[in-house]
């Protein structure tokens, strides 16, 4: 239900960049979400066509680049990156696993369907 | 043609949120958001805490919830300041409910604030409203693999209290199994157990009151 909020923000953000840039439609917003951001993509992606219909990003596809987390193994000190908690260590199977980051929810660029005309 | 952007998606609800941040800042006031599953025992907490920090500390409490003003109700029978937050059918608080709340307590009255959030493991956890700290409870009901299942409330939990130790004994849930789910994706936060039955930890009542106002 979040994902509302989420996709709002979403097109607010394209919309100033396409904007700033003269260009009046939207083709593609590409967002980066983290693992750990419990962002459902198919409700994401329907709340964001929601909201961006009548707009200059009606029509546009939201592409979903995952941003993985990082495991680091308080054994034997492995670093890995993962786009699911996997709670084993891949190297030496221990359980005593510490995730950071995944954090991210970036909107990382914007595709536009015209060649800019003029720049502020 | 491509433009890139960079930009953070909840940029304009953190800047928000900062905004409020610094303005308790400037009261003195701490803002705790406690967060938790519907019914994990937040309200409840909240019954038996305040009146214990009644004369010591001056409370208000933020009551968000989906629809009706119930859990308001009992705040206000232990006699602290409160104002029902309705998100009207939205699954989380912003800081935009946050701050209409606010402008309605006697902020130069207050040394803390807290918040109870819509009851829900996923959607409170992704918004910042301006709080100092984050409280996540966890009823013994709800099973030890929580912290695991919703990992983005424990890991940016600065305090996790296991609540309803009372029916550990009529349950599966493993203490053991949960710490290490919780430690999985938050180092340092420290755990609390704690039931209706009991009287509150005072390690507890000691984290509360440690926590200076401008440690965001
Ligand atoms: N046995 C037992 N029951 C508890 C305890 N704490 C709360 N409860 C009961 O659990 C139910 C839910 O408690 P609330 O305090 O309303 O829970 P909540 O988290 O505020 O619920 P929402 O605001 O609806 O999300 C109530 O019937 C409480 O009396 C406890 O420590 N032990
Ligand atoms: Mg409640
Ligand atoms: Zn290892």
């Amino acid at each position: 239900m979040h994902e509302f909020s989420i996709a709002r923000s979403i097109c607010r953000i394209a919309l100033e960049e396409a904007e700033r840039h003269g260009a009046s439609r939207i083709t593609a917003v590409c967002v980066e979400v983290g693992t750990m951001r419990q962002v459902v993509p198919e409700l994401l992606k329907t709340a964001f066509e929601a909201a961006g219909s009548g707009t200059p990003l009606e029509g546009a596809t939201l592409e979903l680049q995952a941003a993985p987390v990082e495991a680091t193994c308080n054994q034997c000190g492995h670093v890995s990156h993962c786009e699911t908690l996997q709670m084993n260590c891949e190297r030496c199977d221990s359980s005593d696993v510490q995730f950071a980051g995944g954090n991210n929810l970036r909107v990382n660029s914007i595709r536009v369907a015209e060649e800019v005309c003029h720049e502020h | 043609m491509n433009i890139e952007v960079l930009r953070d998606v909840q940029e304009s609800i953190k800047a928000d949120a900062n905004d409020i941040r610094a303005a308790l800042d400037v009261q003195g006031i701490r803002m705790f958001n406690l967060m938790g599953g519907d019914g994990c025992g937040k309200t409840r907490l909240l019954e038996r805490l305040l009146p214990k920090l009644a004369g010591d500390v001056r409370c208000a409490v933020l009551e968000g919830d989906i629809t009706t003003t119930l859990d308001a109700e009992r705040i206000a029978r232990v006699n602290v300041p409160v104002v029902q937050l309705q998100t009207n059918g939205c699954c989380h608080l912003e800081p935009s409910l946050i701050r209409g709340g606010l402008d309605r307590l006697p902020l130069n009255e207050l040394d803390i604030i807290i918040v109870e959030n819509v009851g829900n493991l996923v959607c409170p956890a992704e918004f910042d409203i301006g709080e100092h700290a984050r409280i996540a409870v966890l009823s013994v009901t709800e099973g030890h693999d929580k912290p695991a299942k919703y990992p983005l409330l424990f890991s940016r939990a600065d305090a996790v209290i296991i609540s309803k130790m009372d029916l550990l004994e009529y349950t599966n849930f493993d203490l053991e199994q949960c710490a290490r789910n919780i430690r999985l994706v938050n180092a340092n936060a420290p755990i609390f157990e704690d039931s209706a039955e009991w009287k509150l930890d005072p390690a507890f009542l000691k984290w509360l009151a440690a926590m200076p106002a401008s440690c965001a």
